[in-house]
């Protein structure tokens, strides 16, 4: 696909007072042949600094709105603006670049690198974002010793604690300072204290001005966030955030 | 079972397929050796084969009363000629012979016909004609051919620049294809052509001299090889002509089975090498195989299944595959059976064609699956008893340096997937392409390097001891045929830089066996000779002995050896080990690693007179030898007028290099195996990496990394794993290739030169490399196809 669009201005970030501004977006699968409609029509705002919650039950299009915004996945309508950029419609590269400098992406099942020490684990995707080596293990360092994980830098995932590894994951997303850190169920593969761990983390995040957005099906974990958006069918029911104009 | 069949029948389709191409490389190269290895015998049972060879040298002679000799059980007589056929040069040798009567092909080297039918010996126009000759000339059963036949004052003479024969132009219609051990391709003849006996008697006025020419013959004895020794008493007492040569053919066709058994070695070699790749390959398959079963029996164990019973199930697959894949593998060596034998044995084939050897191909269907059972047994067992036990993968030091030297991600992540074989289900057979790639390299430039020894040995004739590059024929049966001063004319050639007046006689050592000698005597410059060890003979009491001839009398230099000639048997000291030059004037001399250096003065003390007499001209290297030909004959004729026709003719080739040259395919068609096998083992790396570890993958392209470096991701990985077989690959494919032709030298033997690999090297590293990359092309394409959610939710 190519685009008409500037590049990425990866020196600058733009001065936006949303993070996120997602416009009638609709997204429809195949599955077994069968068409799934995963989002109907979804209008959704977060606020830089904002920390959101967005709920719903199973296969109500909470993790495919989310792949949008990240844009690993593409809207068949709709509008996706992120740190004051259009998503939609670019191409694969042109997305790949983006979410290194504005997106910190946390997944359910950490998704580490097996075999790659902890410290390798932030500093290669800190690298792939644009840092010197150096400095990507200053800041891969700073991040360990600021998520509890200072004494594991040589050490591989496998042998940390489901806690720990998310805690990685997180230091991981946070590397490259995003503008949006997004997390999908973070504390879905934890135990209750590995997730209140990491819930406390978020807040924590939050209180020095990240933005996140994270998806749950868990009330509780919810409630740690400034706003709840909950989804259904793939309409967004409650918490949508700023109307949008008509 | 049936679930198994059903869900996973691609991957048991693909491990059969891998189970046919090891297990039917094992069975053709294993049942090729032991086909080739017994070629001969087959042959010799089959065509009453001649004992031995008479060189009788005297015109006139009469063979009737040598056929009643109590040990003679057959006799046919044959002349030797120069005939030439339309379109093929006479230094062909294509018709060498001509039957004398008919008795050959009946009683005596009674030939298999591998098509058509043998020649009516009351035909003068029909022929038989060796499979080679079908192969090089493209006449066969069915075509005819035209016999130029000299004029009677051109007979006997080979020369560069003879004038086109004169004689009559024969019709000869080729009626079949025969094989005996006598009348073969090999030996330096490939495409031989035997006329009837009644082309002979029809065409004798051209064909024979009564004066100049003779019958020789071949004789079948009752008492096989021991009887050759009373039988050559008995000729020499009943002719009165001690210089007649009997010729062991026993002998000589003990030194082809032997080559043949060498070449059958090679063979195996090849068999034991894909034995150990196929049990590598198939052996990680099935493990793999067997693992992803067991994991997936573990609901049927909740079920109720017993251990064993999952062991048995899980194994079951693989085993089917194993008998499916041996039965195929036996059918692809059958089909490859016609192929072989190869190398000299494939001249002594007496039933060419595809076969089955139901020993080699039912013990290996039987151990195929018996090994793949056994292998499948185990892993079974031991998956069911690791499962769920989390493995994690040991860092790769390399991709560590690559991170600490800031390369780019690509190739750091690259790096790790070329080393890492992973955990658990992103497990990817790293160590097997590693491995692949190697043994890929190796064979290239082994083969390469080995080829390189076979090219310039067979271009370079030295290499067997030939370092002269013209002949003038001088004399015959102690008889000058050339003014006496020739080779001094000839040796005042600019061109000419050394001549050695060559004295042939046959003698014998003191177990019998025959000792081709020659003369080494200067005329104004040496010859170069060959030397292995020691130093040429330079007084009357020294001889220089060829390595063969060495090893039959137990003599090394310094000691002492008992030779006999026509005139008596002295001792002479051995001072050197040197190749002798090879001649195809008779049959003992034609091989450059048997007979004896002497000088003119120990010659004359052993031998009444020579039998032939040549004089051999080394030229300046770059020299054009048809052109020194043409001077030197017109200094001849300057010298000692028009009337001294002295012909100059090129050198025998000798018999060795044919054998050499065979010997070429097999390094080559190993190579290549291992260049399938390093590719299959590669694509199926690079594939693995990409399905196994998509998910790693779609985490890059999730934290930010391209659908070009996602490909640059998995080029790394292919060029990594081919640098590192080209960096193990080249040194060790050098020494292989160098140790193997060494192998073959010493065995030829032939002068060893270290064939030159930095070609080979050279260009086996771009291609290598464009190699690998072309490989990672298709699963870099798939590696980096944008469906990075998809692949995250599905994992």
């Amino acid at each position: 696909m190519t685009t008409t669009r500037p590049a990425v201005d990866e020196s600058t970030a733009p001065d936006v007072t949303d993070a996120v501004r997602v416009r009638a977006v609709r997204r429809t699968f195949t599955a077994d042949l069968t068409p799934v409609r995963a989002l109907r029509g979804v209008d959704l705002d977060v606020g830089a600094g904002e920390f959101v919650a967005v709920m719903g039950p199973s296969g109500c299009g909470k993790s495919t709105l989310l792949n949008i915004i990240a844009g690993l996945d593409a809207a068949d309508e709709g509008t996706v603006e992120v740190a004051g950029e259009r998503i939609d419609g670019r191409d694969e590269a042109w997305l790949a670049r983006f979410r290194r400098r504005h997106v910190g992406i946390v997944f359910q099942f950490f998704n580490l690198l097996d075999g790659v020490s902890a410290l390798d684990n932030i500093v290669l995707p800190g690298v792939l974002g644009g840092m010197r080596r150096k400095a990507a293990e200053s800041r891969a360092r700073e991040l360990l010793d600021l998520l509890g994980l200072g004494d594991r830098t040589e050490q591989v995932p496998a042998v940390l604690s489901g806690g720990q590894r998310q805690r990685l994951a997180i230091a991981r997303a946070l590397v490259n300072s995003p503008t949006l850190l997004l997390a999908d169920e973070p504390t879905g593969a934890l135990d209750s204290d590995g997730g209140l761990e990491v819930l406390e983390l978020f807040r924590r995040l939050h209180d020095s001005g990240q933005t996140v957005i994270m998806v749950t099906h868990s009330a509780e974990v919810a409630s740690g966030a400034d706003r709840r958006v909950l989804l259904r069918d793939g309409h967004v029911v409650d918490g949508a955030g700023e109307t949008p104009a008509p | 079972m049936r679930i198994e069949l059903r869900l996973r029948w691609p991957s048991l389709v693909a491990l059969a397929l891998l189970i046919t191409l090891a297990t039917g490389t094992v069975l053709a190269a294993f049942a090729g050796a032991r086909r080739g290895d017994s070629a001969l015998r087959r042959l010799a049972d089959r065509t009453l084969p001649a004992t031995a060879y008479v060189q009788m040298y005297q015109p006139g002679f009469d063979w009737k009363p040598i056929r009643h000799y109590p040990d003679v059980t057959a006799l046919a007589t044959y002349v030797q000629v120069d005939a030439k056929l339309a379109g093929i040069p006479v230094s062909n040798l294509a018709v060498a012979l001509l039957a004398g009567d008919d008795q050959w092909t009946r009683t005596i080297e009674r030939p298999v016909v591998l098509d058509g039918r043998l020649a009516r010996p009351d035909q003068p126009d029909e022929a038989v004609v060796t499979q080679g000759f079908v192969s090089r000339y493209g006449h066969g059963v069915g075509d005819t051919v035209t016999a130029e036949l000299p004029s009677i004052e051109q007979q006997g003479l080979i020369s560069i620049d003879a004038p086109a024969p004169a004689g009559p132009h024969v019709p000869l219609h080729i009626v079949g294809i025969v094989r005996s051990p006598w009348f073969a391709d090999g030996g330096g003849l490939r495409g031989r052509l035997l006329p009837s006996a009644a082309f002979l008697a029809k065409y004798r006025a051209n064909l024979f001299n009564e004066k100049l020419s003779w019958f020789d013959a071949l004789v079948r004895l009752r008492g096989g090889e021991a009887a050759i020794p009373a039988f050559t008493r008995h000729l020499i007492r009943r002719t009165k002509n001690p210089d007649l040569i009997v010729g062991d053919l026993v002998d000589d066709r003990r030194h082809r089975q032997r080559t043949a058994s060498f070449e059958a070695r090679w063979l195996v070699a090849f068999g034991a090498v894909a034995l150990v790749a196929g049990l590598v390959l198939v052996g990680q398959a099935v493990a793999r195989h067997v693992a992803t079963n067991a994991a997936n029996l573990d609901v049927l164990r909740a079920l109720g299944m017993t251990p064993a019973e999952e062991v048995v199930a899980a194994s079951v697959g693989p085993v089917l595959a194993a008998a499916a894949g041996s039965s195929l593998a036996a059918a692809g060596a059958w089909y490859a059976s016609g192929w072989f034998p190869i190398g000299i044995a494939a001249d002594s084939e007496p039933n060419p064609g595809r076969q089955v050897d139901a020993l080699v191909f039912g013990l290996g269907w039987l151990g195929a699956v018996s090994l793949v059972g056994l292998g499948a047994t185990v892993a079974a067992w031991r998956a069911l008893r690791t499962r769920r036990a989390a493995v994690a993968s040991r860092t790769s030091v390399v991709a560590s340096l690559a991170a600490r030297a800031q390369l780019p991600v690509p190739i750091v992540i690259g790096s790790r997937f070329a080393f890492e074989t992973g955990g658990g289900r992103a497990t990817v057979p790293v160590r097997q392409a590693l491995l692949a790639a190697v043994a890929g390299v190796i064979g290239v430039v082994a083969a390469a390097t080995f080829s390189a020894g076979v090219t310039e040995a067979v271009a370079n004739p030295v290499r067997f001891g030939q370092t002269h590059q013209l002949e003038v024929w001088l004399g015959f049966q102690g008889e000058d045929i050339a003014p006496h001063d020739t080779l001094e004319v000839v040796a005042r050639d600019r061109d000419v830089t050394g001549v050695n007046d060559w004295h042939y006689g046959s003698g014998a050592l003191a177990d019998g066996s025959t000792l081709p000698m020659s003369t080494y005597q200067a005329v104004r410059e040496p010859m170069p000779v060959v030397l292995l060890s020691g130093r040429m003979p330079a007084t009357a009491q020294e001889i220089a002995l060829a390595p063969n001839s060495a090893d039959a009398a137990g003599a090394h230099v310094g000691s002492t050896v008992a030779v006999t000639g026509t005139k008596q048997t002295r001792h002479l000291r051995v001072t050197g080990i040197a190749f002798v030059t090879a001649a195809s004037h008779c049959t003992a001399c034609t091989d450059h690693a048997t007979g004896a250096w002497v000088t003119s003065g120990a010659f004359d003390s052993l031998f009444r007179r020579y039998q032939f007499r040549l004089g051999e001209i080394t030229l300046r290297p770059g020299a054009d030898v048809g052109k020194v030909a043409a001077r030197l004959h017109r200094a001849i004729a300057a010298h000692f007028g028009p009337a001294a026709d002295v012909p100059l003719a090129a050198p025998f080739r000798p018999a060795a290099t044919e054998e050499v040259q065979q010997l070429r395919a097999l390094p080559i068609a190993l190579g290549a195996f291992l260049v399938a096998l390093a590719i299959g083992a590669l694509a199926h790396a690079l594939l693995t990496v990409v399905r196994r570890r998509r998910r790693e993958l779609g985490v890059w392209r999730a934290l930010g990394m391209t659908g070009r470096q996602v490909r640059a991701v998995v080029v790394t990985q292919a060029s990594v794993i081919a640098l590192v077989g080209l960096a193990f690959g080249i040194p060790l494919g050098i020494a292989l290739g160098r140790a193997a032709w060494r192998a073959v030298a010493d065995y030829t033997p032939l002068q060893f030169a270290a064939p030159a690999a930095a070609l080979a090297s050279l260009v086996v590293v771009p291609l290598a490399l464009l190699l690998a990359n072309l490989l990672a092309a298709w699963p870099g394409h798939q590696a980096a196809r944008p469906r990075v959610a998809e692949v995250l939710r599905a994992e």
